[in-house]
């Protein structure tokens, strides 16, 4: 009891009069990390910022967070532990940091705080910086706007270990980095927790992140702890069914999968499923004693905790199991639809010229599924945005079935229709890729009356688009507000389709959803290709993403392909050095020993 | 790579309070007075009589009476009518005029954007109300004249206000989708970004109202608004100027009321666009 450093009880937080956690616990010792996961409305972010006495004004919480045996109130709004003793890193490296401040002064202030002399802080932030892989000296003088995302991390992690805290809460440390940035943080924040033995809670989203960094890991699911056991122990065979399906969801890097899982629907609010098992209504194994009342955490084997009633029979059936799907013939060869020849793009900048793309060529074949893959700054979008004709190319030449649209505003009327016609885009971010002032039926109609089909009974067809990507026709008269993330997603890919067209460019189209989500959406876009022979151009940063969807990949890497070929051959035999990197920095379920 | 940690929102939907609707209820009385005044004024408001002139409150006279013996009520209740229509038309027509133009540039952006801002800062190179007074005066005066100059001196602002929220709104992905499904210009520019600036000009519009009330007030004060003789409360402060140490309401009743209406209207142009925001913004 006494070795606990962090021991919290029957955590509940709400707004007004409904819940949002409900009876959390969490118990870490000294040295343990501990990973939070769920995707959004789990609760997750609400029980980290409770632990620092953060949350946000008109919410309260109730039960006992108890840290090295004092008691900390999670309502106070005095800083308390934080800070002092407990950490929190956040998640955007960008936002976090004061950008009227140097890297160096936020380590400084918190040395400050901490009573350091004057004369021992420059010494000390250079030592700080070094700890965290900082070793030019220079950088203590930058401000954020001059660092990369990955070094504004570092120096937020630095800052935020001045004090030497016992305890780090990590919010989605890594989310908004780049692959390759984000592995290199994650080891970074696993180093330095064993060296100090430190606790961490690190919250996240993505499960194998979860896994390779923390020793345990809990499953929050609407608000309440679904599953908690040790990292090797849930990956091997979860207990709950919450976890095996979003261990399922997961596309793999590694292999193609048939099935891309994905549970239906999406999570329910706290409050309206306190009477019962939260994850009833998505469960494939649910049974009528599901509903009676809300289950329990019991401990099904040692140190393994579960709330599914049915943990014991289930156990085995759940395990994850590893298929290695044979992938579908691609089709016969078919004809170039799309053709991008030497694309370069060039955009003016202070001091000197900044090249987005410097001569990209490739093509796409009809009926084929092409991912473009790279890191931001690669160039990926600006060839989506130069293909879609919102921004013209500066040289180089794209042509789609027979038309040159390199430069769209040199197109005739007709042709620039026939264009539109055949290459239609769903959108990154569903959130503002809808108009919120529009009815879902609205913008349908507008796609429709822009495509080159006559449409009589406008009604009709915009029901039978929203049937075809697995909406109720009811949604038309809803406005974008009441939907969730994965049906606005379907409502875009609705629209791109519309207009029957033969490429359909996915530009992220399930970055920002949850994994659950994300995994219906690929079902349904591999649906449209396999089903209906539209071709797919792919881009994405997510590899799993790229494995399950496409046919061929190309590489990019700062405006350059520097691989491209079949994606089961690139990704399981990558070429280029770069490509070996992205490949690696991958978080894997299968990946051996996850403690390093 | 952006998923985004939402906490949740809080169903505290911003209220329109009880401060919006007391002003709604002002304005909606000055509203209806001005158009029932000929039955609702206890005096004629022209009726001059000497022999009552510069009194103070009486039960006859509630307000007292002018130089010229007219009853101060009466002529407040009537001045109602240029104090809502003269403000109102420039409200509506510098919004419509700077809405139209701060859409277009702002949503066309080169060289039309760069030729339309450069105008306006030649507009606003010289004071509005200075050139108002010289325009007038020029072509001897009058209230609607006065109205007319002023929408053009007032559009320009809109321009700029609209422009800026229309500038934020192209960027965002749901203009880019609309190009891509093939939607003009035109449509991309009134049927989905003007929606989304609703806010932004119901409140603009609502601002210019009270700035065309004080500029037609102050021409009238100094003589280049409305007739000569007309109930006008920027007028009556300049006529009752000379009898304020008989009758202190003659002058304080027009100032009141300028003051009053002029707070109401802006009370609920700020109010609406925070909860037209709100609601706009929900997600």
């Amino acid at each position: 009891m006494s070795d606990l450093l962090l021991d919290v009880d029957g955590l509940d937080i709400s707004v007004e009069d409904r819940l949002l956690v409900r009876a959390v616990g969490l118990q870490l010792r000294a040295g343990e990390s501990v990973g939070l996961v769920g995707e959004s409305g789990s609760g997750k972010s609400l029980t980290a910022r409770a632990l620092v006495s953060l949350l946000p004004p008109g919410l309260s919480a109730r039960g006992s967070i108890r840290f090295n045996g004092e008691s900390i109130d999670p309502n106070a709004r005095s800083s308390g532990h934080r800070g002092r003793s407990i950490a929190l890193l956040m998640q955007d490296p960008f936002t976090m940091l004061n950008p009227m401040m140097t890297a160096g002064d936020h380590i400084a202030e918190t040395l400050r705080s901490a009573g350091r002399t004057e004369g021992s802080i420059d010494t000390e932030v250079a030592r700080r910086l070094a700890e965290v892989g900082i070793t030019d000296r220079a950088v203590a003088h930058r401000y954020p706007f001059e660092l990369s995302g990955g070094m504004s991390q570092r120096v937020a992690l630095a800052a935020a270990l001045a004090n030497d805290p016992a305890l780090l809460v990590a919010d989605e440390p890594s989310t908004a980095l780049d692959a390759t940035t984000q592995h290199e943080v994650l080891e970074l924040l696993r180093s330095i927790q064993r060296q100090r033995g430190m606790g961490l809670v690190l919250i996240t989203h993505d499960l194998r992140l979860a896994f390779s960094v923390c020793d345990r890991v809990l499953v929050m699911y609407a608000g309440s702890i679904a599953e908690t056991a040790s990292s090797s122990a849930m990956r091997d065979a979860p207990l709950h069914p919450y976890t095996a399906g979003l261990l399922e969801s997961m596309p793999s890097v590694e292999h193609y999968q048939s099935d891309l899982g994905g549970m239906p629907g999406s999570v329910p609010a706290t409050s309206t499923v306190l009477d019962r098992c939260a994850f009833a209504d998505r469960c494939a194994h649910r049974q009528d004693s599901c509903t009676d009342g809300a289950p329990p955490l019991v401990e099904v084997t040692a140190g393994r905790w579960s709330s599914c009633i049915r943990s014991h029979e289930l156990g085995r059936t759940l395990a994850a199991v590893e298929p290695d799907d044979e992938r579908p013939e691609p089709a016969a060869a078919a004809d170039a639809i799309l053709t991008v020849t030497d694309l370069r793009k060039t955009y003016r900048a202070k001091g000197g010229d900044h090249v987005a793309l410097g001569g990209v060529s490739f093509s796409l074949a009809a009926g084929e599924a092409v991912g473009i893959v790279g890191e931001s700054g690669s160039g990926k979008t600006t060839i989506a945005r130069c293909i879609l004709g919102l921004t013209t190319p500066s040289a180089g030449r794209i042509d789609l079935g027979g038309i040159d649209v390199t430069d769209r505003s040199a197109l005739g009327g007709a042709q620039r229709r026939d264009a539109t016609q055949r290459l239609q885009c769903v959108f990154q971010d569903p959130y503002s890729t809808l108009n919120p002032m529009h009815t879902v039926g609205y913008t349908l109609r507008e796609a429709l009356a822009h495509g080159a089909r006559r449409v009589d009974d406008r009604d009709a067809a915009v029901a039978s688009l929203l049937q075809r990507v697995g909406l109720a026709s009811e949604l038309a008269s809803r406005r974008p507000a009441a939907l969730s993330g994965g049906q606005r997603q379907r409502v875009a890919i609705a629209r791109a389709l519309a207009m029957d067209p033969a490429v359909l460019l996915c530009d992220e189209p399930v970055a920002a959803l949850d994994v659950s989500v994300q995994a219906q959406v690929l079902a349904l876009l591999r649906t449209l290709h396999r089903g209906q022979g539209t071709s797919l151009l792919f881009i994405t940063h997510d590899l799993g993403v790229v494995r399950q969807v496409t046919d061929r990949i190309v590489v990019l890497y700062r405006g350059e392909i520097v691989e491209q070929g079949p994606t089961d051959v690139v990704l399981d035999a990558p070429q280029h050095e770069y490509t070996q990197r992205l490949v690696a920095s991958m978080p894997r379920i299968g990946a051996g020993e996850p403690q390093g | 790579m952006s998923q985004v940690t939402i906490v949740p929102t809080l169903s505290r939907r911003t209220e329109w309070g009880r401060l919006f609707w007391v002003c709604v209820g002002f304005v909606a009385a000055v509203a209806i007075t001005a158009l029932t005044v000929q039955w609702i004024a206890p005096h004629d408001w022209s009726a001059q009589s000497l022999v009552d002139s510069g009194q103070g409150p009486s039960s006859s006279h509630w307000l007292g009476t002018d130089a010229l013996g007219r009853d101060i009520f009466s002529r407040l209740l009537a001045g109602t009518r240029t104090g809502l229509i003269g403000p109102l038309v420039i409200a509506i027509g510098a919004g419509v005029l700077g809405t139209a133009l701060g859409l277009w540039t702002g949503y066309a952006g080169g060289r039309v954007d760069g030729l339309v801002m450069r105008s306006i800062d030649l507009v606003y190179a010289v004071p509005p109300l200075l050139v108002a007074i010289v325009l007038v005066g020029l072509f001897g005066g009058g209230y609607w004249l006065a109205v007319v100059v002023l929408i053009f001196l007032s559009a320009p602002g809109d321009v700029r206000v609209v422009r800026a929220a229309v500038m934020a709104q192209r960027e965002l992905p749901y203009v880019a989708a609309a190009r891509t499904v093939g939607v003009s210009p035109f449509s991309i520019a009134f049927m989905h970004v003007l929606p989304n600036v609703t806010p932004t000009v119901t409140a603009n519009v609502l601002l210019q109202f009270v700035v065309g009330l004080i500029a037609l007030s102050g021409l009238a004060f100094l003589g280049l608004g409305v007739e000569p003789g007309s109930p006008d409360w920027g007028l009556m402060i300049a006529e009752n100027r000379t009898v304020l140490d008989l009758n202190v309401w003659a002058v304080a009743g027009p100032a009141i009321c300028i003051t009053l209406l002029a707070l109401a209207v802006t009370v609920i142009g700020d109010r609406m666009f925070e909860v037209l925001t709100d609601r706009t913004a929900a997600r």
